[in-house]
């Protein structure tokens, strides 16, 4: 298989992961991670928390690609997958400040601790990201 | 989001070549290729540089704007 068909196999697998990443981050934060009555996480579930988006933060800041060899992740994360990342970044940093404004209205009305405002931001701008990057790259994949 | 009209498809074929094997010559993944070819991506100077030469085509030959 050439460094072209890897590039590709890998560009359209990530383009999965990015798009399943997305979603899981804020599936496993109400599912596992929710104190609805405002109590402090076990320590465990704040670093799986910390372990989770400092991994998916890696993930998108670097494109990942990496066990492939130079050649390929250079051809994966070539010039229009860091302008699709890009796009998607911006979008998440839109959807980070909007939430971000909506948890200060809402701490208005009701009180909200520093962790769920800080996950709430950024599970919102992180996921956002994450979906639009698969889906960018995607949609790369698919035309022709 | 500007637009740049590309005439790439034609003359990609008109030379032989798959997306694949145009994408390998100048160094980039298949998906640039196809994205340029479709407009949804509009190159940089250095890949379009690089599309003329591999298809020994003046730059203006293979991208233009709408209105020239």
């Amino acid at each position: 298989m050439s460094d072209i068909e890897k590039a590709d196999l890998l560009g359209r697998k990530r383009a999965r992961i990015w798009f399943v990443a997305g979603l899981i981050l804020p599936t496993i934060q109400l599912a596992y991670l929710d104190h609805p009555d405002g109590s402090t996480p076990a320590p465990h579930k704040l670093m799986l928390w910390s372990f989770l988006v400092l991994t998916m933060l890696f993930a998108l800041w670097t494109c990942g690609g990496f066990g492939y060899g130079r050649k390929v992740r250079a051809l994966v994360n070539d010039e229009s997958t860091l302008a699709n990342r890009d796009a998607a970044v911006r979008l998440g940093f839109l959807a980070a400040m909007l939430a971000g404004q909506a948890v200060y209205l809402i701490a208005h009305y009701h009180i909200v601790s520093g962790q769920l405002s800080a996950r709430i931001i950024i599970t919102t701008g992180l996921s956002i990201a994450l979906i639009r990057f698969g889906m960018l790259e995607w949609r790369g994949h698919r035309l022709g | 989001m500007a637009e740049l009209h590309n005439t790439l498809r034609t003359a990609r074929e008109a030379v032989g070549l798959t997306q694949g094997q145009l994408a390998e010559t100048i160094g980039v993944s298949r998906k640039t290729i196809n994205t340029v070819e479709n407009g949804v991506f509009i190159p940089s100077t250095v890949i379009a540089l690089k599309l003329a030469r591999a298809l020994r085509q003046p730059v203006e030959a293979l991208f233009s704007l709408p209105d020239s």
